[in-house]
């Protein structure tokens, strides 16, 4: 599969970010030595300087950028990145320091100058050529200057480092801060420090071993498996355990080793070292050396003592193979020999993916000269030990690799709760970390200790940690470095086709190659596919995802986001991703440049961001239409002919998630530039939100009066279908069901026509309220509901649970228990799957409804004490009302005036309670009165309920309020109630209330009898 | 006086199984009832203080914050100094809204030991406690913890001063089966979480450390920036039971910690008495 054969042909993008660490060195009075010295032999002293600097520079795997006068400066990390690069800088800037004074020795005495130097080091992001042949002199800038910098400031034969190297070298290295230091042409002080010394790099210093060991059974098991092999058959055996960085290999061997100390099996633990930080085969003496000091204690001394001897005088001295390598070799043969022959013996050498050839090769020799003796060597190595050392551990009988991955998901959240100083125990907080680490615990220990920074989270990878990686992906080969940042552009699982235009075939010609072997190196993963599909792939962890992203250019980014967002938008990916795309392509060109069609490309995100907003509001996904839409806002201009809707549409949503301020804030400035720009329809609708936000009713209908004009102007469906929704809202507030009804009915086609979603659920929602008490037929409106059930319910939860909750009712008030029932488990049903909060409430409040309607008023208490406490605890007010009147209703009519009384004892009447509700509670209270024998407040009551009752076209709230008093009226022993028992009756039979008009004909039974 | 049924492995939460689970007999006579213990109770009176990320002031689920204090550097060591009311990072101000939710007329306090991304260090959690407990606050929500055995005796050491000062030190268990600090202390009220959608089931745990289970689940919360959401973890099981502590003190304000957490255990939603409420 051949990629990138659809890019135009230019030059390659062969360039990338790269953290590199400079040392940059002076010779301190260099003028006076030239006063001082003969010219030849000056030239002689600055040629060694300069080989001798260099020797040092490069004995650490720096590389000699150039010299300056009698400067030097040196870079580390430029060639190839390395996990150590500013330890390996430090290291040879302390030899550097030292090396002068030397020099100065070897001069003749007659002509005898001290010679001294100045060093400052300094770490920092640079951008290189990605071909190493190429990369001279492409360092400069601030990170050279900080370097050159605090050279000048040190002292002589100081070296100073900046705060980022210290940091950068971490533990290995032991600094003492100088303060923040003023230096010419950096804007900002520079915190430096002293450097003292160089550390061991031990990783029990490094790592937090002091947590709880997890999982690893499986391994452990191995391990024993072949202890028990050695010790039972008394053959020696090799143990590979292979691992990526900070996967647990040396944290395993720990663990098993303190677990065999007990058991007393004589072992040998050693490290292997980068680069030259020791002699060649130190590891081995580590390993040798308490072995050889238990030896002393046995009886073996004398035999041994030549050989010894000879160890001791090489190998664990310092690791080198002195005398000679054979010596040693036949030395160790001899000791070990005698060791094995006494108890099986461990040798444990880690970190093997540095070990010197040599120490690998006697290694071997040892395994295969030591092969009848019981020997366990076990070899830990980061898994490029095989790529150096192709053949090793294979052609052997008695060898084991084993390879160790990431912890499971379980024994990771383990080990980032004991890894966490203080955590607070929100569930989430360690799943997000994990997920972050892929199961590696030093990702995990890393990323664990930046809960305890401040800032984003999440914004900044640990320092080691983005070494670590940076390492590991400096290692690849070019075309699959650059394949595994391309990948890093995509979303999440990728195949080989979407990386098609945005990798020049001249890199990569096989995508899919490249994509298999950064899945063998762990840096991929595959992810599961169709059977037969080509493979699909994600990142291991998105902490590497972000460590090859940010190797490539900021140019670079913003053409691979672009390409990358017009891959997508052929194959119809959704805008939101697109424009987010967009969005990061335009913000990197918008920093380095090109500015050429840099406009369009704003344009262009603006554009698909805010489609996805208004996709994301309509279907109420508000967190995300907020996202989508604040980068919409912010990305445009004021010029920008989508500002104001965009602006608009933010507004709306910052509305819709309860963020009053910022919305009020929006929409103003939503209509302000509408305004400006003539667009009328938009200003409009901010017009109209804007009135919304400001919970002023009155001031609310008149504004969707106004702008109801300009939508029927503009045809503007969606505007026609809000504006009536107000309006409508307000006339069922004042208890005009059958106006809202009509002005419903309107709005319902408009928000139809307008598709929109939202305001067809509202409509519904509302028509289903004005059916429910308006003054239509309950037949007739049951059928309505139903009509629109049919239509719209399909697939529509909220709808279904809308229309269902007074479809029930009605066919309850009609006598229609059983159809009422079963509307009743389908309405509840769909409440539930909307899992809304104040679904607690409607559900029991309709069961009780459902209940008092079958004349079962006991039955109903417990469930509207459940809706009474749900609403309470939702602090829904508007809830509260009407489920205290429905239980006072059943209480009365139980013969329980106290508990009626008490129901509704906290309730008031406002300016913004409903005339039906009104009515209903003066009617309640009047019975009340009536029953405590008040009869002057008694009348007052029935009389304001009355008038209330007037107000509105609800039949049911009418006749209500005239059986009320005909109840209140027969308590005080009034004549006279029949007239108000017969006009509740006529009532409740024109809106065909079944029970209602059951209730007044048994009032009006009563009487007679 | 109790017997349990089933209860092998019972200890962080009770997500797997149902409160008739771990059904409890008592054979009490009944008079602490629910009804006794917190009926019409509104928290009035109670100071409760979220040792935490802070608490956002002025949100609706949370309604008037009485104080806020930070731990803050100072000259020996770490103190804790009044400061602008505010939440980073949102874990107070999700607990404080579910404290509100039960007991609404309570007095709240914050103390601020955890950073912008919910990390801290075991010191800040020391100076906030001891801070609190010094206050004297009748109930102290601890919706969090440190592995770090270093911190165990002197977190100890406040956890008794708390108990026989009356203030009650309600902690939350780890998610994680993990041992730590404080909530595994027997002088504080433990909290693990229950999978009911029931924010008034408060259970009793017959197989400790973990003491009392509560609604943790898909918990409605406090978001920050005035908004609403539902989280899940131990974290939010604790705050009702904090403030269940606040109505029964509200009501019985001179409880010992001790009798409190008897209280809590006789009204348990899964403790029955063989005499009163039958099986």
């Amino acid at each position: 599969m051949h990629c990138g054969t659809s890019l135009p042909a230019g030059p390659l993008p062969a360039e990338e970010r790269r953290v590199v660490t400079v040392v940059f060195c002076d010779l301190v009075g260099s003028t006076e030595l030239a006063g001082a010295l003969d010219p030849e032999l000056l030239r002689t002293v600055l040629l060694r300087y300069y080989a001798v600097m260099r020797e040092h520079v490069e004995r650490h795997g720096g590389v000699v950028e150039k010299f300056i006068g009698d400067a030097v400066m040196a870079v580390f990390g430029l060639l190839s990145t390395r996990e150590d690069d500013a330890v390996r800088a430090a290291a040879a800037a302390l030899e550097m320091a030292a090396a002068p004074a030397r020099l100065g020795d070897e001069l003749p005495a007659s002509q005898r100058v001290g010679l001294a130097v100045r060093i400052g080091v300094h770490t920092g992001e640079v951008v290189t050529t990605a071909d190493p042949g190429s990369r001279q002199a492409l360092v400069s800038g601030d990170v050279v200057n900080v370097a050159a910098r605090l050279q000048a400031a040190a002292d002589t034969g100081e070296v100073l480092l900046s705060a980022e190297s210290v940091r950068a070298a971490g533990i290995a290295v032991e600094a003492e801060p100088v303060g923040a230091l003023r230096l010419k042409g950096v804007a900002e002080p520079v915190p430096a420090a002293r450097l003292l010394a160089l550390r061991d790099a031990d990783p029990h210093a490094m790592r937090r071993f002091d947590v709880s060991f997890v999982g690893r059974a499986p391994e452990l098991e191995t391990l024993a498996l072949v202890r028990r092999r050695v010790t039972e058959q008394g053959e020696a055996h090799v143990l590979t355990l292979l691992g990526e960085a900070g996967v647990g290999k040396s944290r395993l061997l720990d663990h098993w080793l303190s677990a065999l100390e007990a058991g007393r099996w004589p072992a040998g633990v050693g490290r292997c070292r980068p680069h030259g930080a020791a002699g060649s085969l130190s590891a081995l003496g580590e390993c040798v050396a308490p072995l050889v000091q238990a030896l002393g204690r046995s009886g073996h001394a004398a035999q041994l003592d030549a050989a010894v001897e000879l160890l001791r005088g090489g190998l664990l001295l310092d690791g080198a193979p002195s005398p000679s390598l054979e010596e040693t070799y036949a030395a160790l043969v001899h000791v070990l020999g005698a060791l094995a022959g006494e108890a099986p013996l461990l040798l444990v050498v880690d970190d093997c993916q540095w070990a010197d050839p040599a120490l690998l090769d006697v290694l071997d020799r040892l395994a295969s000269d030591l092969d009848r003796l019981p020997l366990l060597l076990v070899c830990a190595a980061r898994p490029e030990l095989l790529e150096a050392h192709a053949g090793w551990g294979t052609g052997r009988l008695s060898a084991t690799t084993l390879l160790l991955g990431g912890l499971g998901r379980e024994e990771s959240e383990l080990l980032a709760a004991s890894l966490a100083e203080l955590l607070p125990h929100d569930g989430t907080l360690l799943g997000d970390l994990v997920d972050q680490a892929g199961g590696n615990p030093l990702y995990l220990e890393q990323l664990a200790a930046t809960l305890g920074d401040d800032g984003e989270r999440g914004a900044r990878i640990p320092r080691d940690l983005r070494a670590l990686l940076a390492a590991r992906i400096d290692r690849l080969g070019d075309a699959d470095r650059l394949t595994l940042r391309h990948a890093a552009v995509l979303d999440g699982e990728f195949a080989a086709a979407d990386l098609h235009g945005l990798t020049p075939d001249a890199v990569a010609d096989d995508c899919a190659a490249a994509l298999r072997a950064l899945a063998r190196r762990r840096f991929l993963e595959t992810a599961r596919g169709s059977f037969g599909a080509p493979p699909e792939y994600t990142f291991t962890n998105s902490v590497a995802q972000r460590v090859a992203y940010d190797g490539l250019t900021k140019r670079r980014r913003a053409e691979l986001h672009a390409l990358y967002a017009d891959r997508l938008a052929t194959t119809r990916a959704p805008d939101a991703q697109v424009g987010l795309h967009l969005a990061r392509a335009y913000g990197y060109r918008a920093e380095v440049g090109p500015t050429e069609g840099i406009e369009e490309l704003r344009l262009r995100a603006v554009a698909r961001l805010r489609a996805a907003g208004s996709a994301a509001l309509r279907r109420m996904d508000l967190p995300r239409a907020l996202a989508l839409l604040d980068q919409a806002v912010a990305l445009s201009r004021d010029t920008d002919e989508n500002y104001a809707p965009c602006l608009e549409q933010l507004g709306e949503a910052q509305l819709t998630v309860g963020r009053l301020d910022a919305a009020r804030d929006t929409l103003a400035r939503a209509v302000a530039t509408a305004d400006d720009r003539n667009q009328r329809a938009t200003a409009a609708h901010a017009r109209l939100q804007l009135a919304i936000s400001r919970r002023d009713h009155d001031a609310l209908v008149t504004t969707a009066d106004q702008t109801r004009n300009v939508f029927t102007e503009y045809e503007d469906e969606l505007g026609l279908a809000r504006a009536g929704l107000v309006l409508a809202d307000s006339l069922q507030r004042r208890g005009k069901y059958s106006d809202a009804l009509a002005e419903l009915e309107r709005a319902l086609g408009h928000s139809r026509a307008a598709a929109a979603d939202r305001e067809l659920a509202n409509t519904l929602g509302a028509i289903g309220l004005a059916l429910w008490h308006g003054p239509q037929p309950a037949s007739l409106a049951a059928r309505r509901c139903e009509e629109l059930l049919a239509e719209f319910g399909r697939g529509r939860a909220a709808v279904q649970a809308t229309l269902g909750f007074p479809l029930a009712v009605l066919h309850a008030i009609q006598g229609r228990q059983d159809a009422a029932e079963e509307c009743r488990l389908r309405t509840t049903d769909a409440m539930r799957a909307l899992a809304y909060a104040e679904a607690e409430v409607f559900a029991p409040l309709l069961e009780a409804l459902l209940l008092d309607a079958a004349d079962r008023p006991e039955d109903a208490e417990s469930p509207l004490l459940d809706a009474l406490e749900a609403a309470r605890e939702l602090r829904a007010e508007g809830l509260v009302l009407p489920v205290s009147l429905e239980l006072a209703q059943i209480r009365l009519s139980r013969s329980d005036p106290a508990g009626a009384a008490c129901a509704v004892a906290d309730c008031r009447i406002g300016a913004e309670t409903r005339p039906r509700e009104r009515a209903e509670l003066l009617g309640l209270t009047a019975r009340i009165a009536a029953e405590r024998g008040d009869a002057a407040e008694t009348d007052r009551l029935i009389a304001a309920a009355h008038d209330a009752s007037q107000s509105t076209d609800s039949l049911a709230a009418r006749a209500l309020a005239l059986l009320d008093s005909a109840h209140a009226r027969k308590q005080l022993g009034r004549p006279a109630t029949a007239t108000a028992a017969r006009g509740a009756l006529d009532q409740y039979s024109a809106k065909e209330h079944a029970v209602g008009a059951t209730r007044a004909l048994r009032l009006l039974d009563e009487r007679r009898n | 006086m109790t017997t349990t049924q089933d209860t092998a492995g019972l200890t962080w939460h009770l997500l797997d199984r149902r409160p008739r689970d771990i059904s409890i007999e008592t054979g009490d006579s009944g008079l602490v009832t629910p009804e006794w213990a917190w009926g019409g109770a509104t928290g009035a009176g109670v100071r409760v203080c979220i040792v935490d990320s802070g608490v956002e002031p002025g949100h609706p689920m949370v309604g008037e914050l009485a104080g806020a204090h930070g731990v803050q550097p100072g000259e020996d060591g770490l103190t804790v100094a009044p400061v602008p009311a505010g939440d980073a990072f949102g874990h107070g101000t999700a607990c404080a809204s579910i404290v509100r939710r039960i007991a609404p007329e309570c007095e709240i306090h914050s103390v601020r030991i955890l950073g912008e991304n919910g990390g801290g260090t075991g010191d800040a959690l020391l100076a906030g406690l001891a801070w609190a407990v010094e206050q004297r606050f009748d109930v102290i929500n601890l919706s969090l913890s440190t592995a770090r055995p270093q911190f165990n005796r002197a977190l100890r050491e406040l956890a008794d001063e708390a108990y026989f000062n009356r203030s009650v030190i309600v902690a939350s268990a780890h998610n994680a089966r993990i041992e730590s600090f404080p909530w595994r202390f027997s002088s504080v009220i433990s909290v693990g979480s229950h999978a009911e959608e029931d924010s008034a089931v408060v259970l009793y745990n017959p197989r400790p450390p973990v003491e009392f289970f509560a609604r943790g689940q898909a918990v409605p919360v406090a978001a920050l920036g005035g908004g609403t959401t539902r989280n899940t973890g131990n974290s939010f099981a604790t705050p009702h039971v904090s403030g269940l502590s606040a109505l029964i003190l509200s009501k019985h304000p001179r409880l010992t910690t001790f009798e409190l957490k008897t209280v809590l255990y006789l009204t348990a939603a899964n403790v029955r008495r063989a005499e009163s409420r039958g099986a």
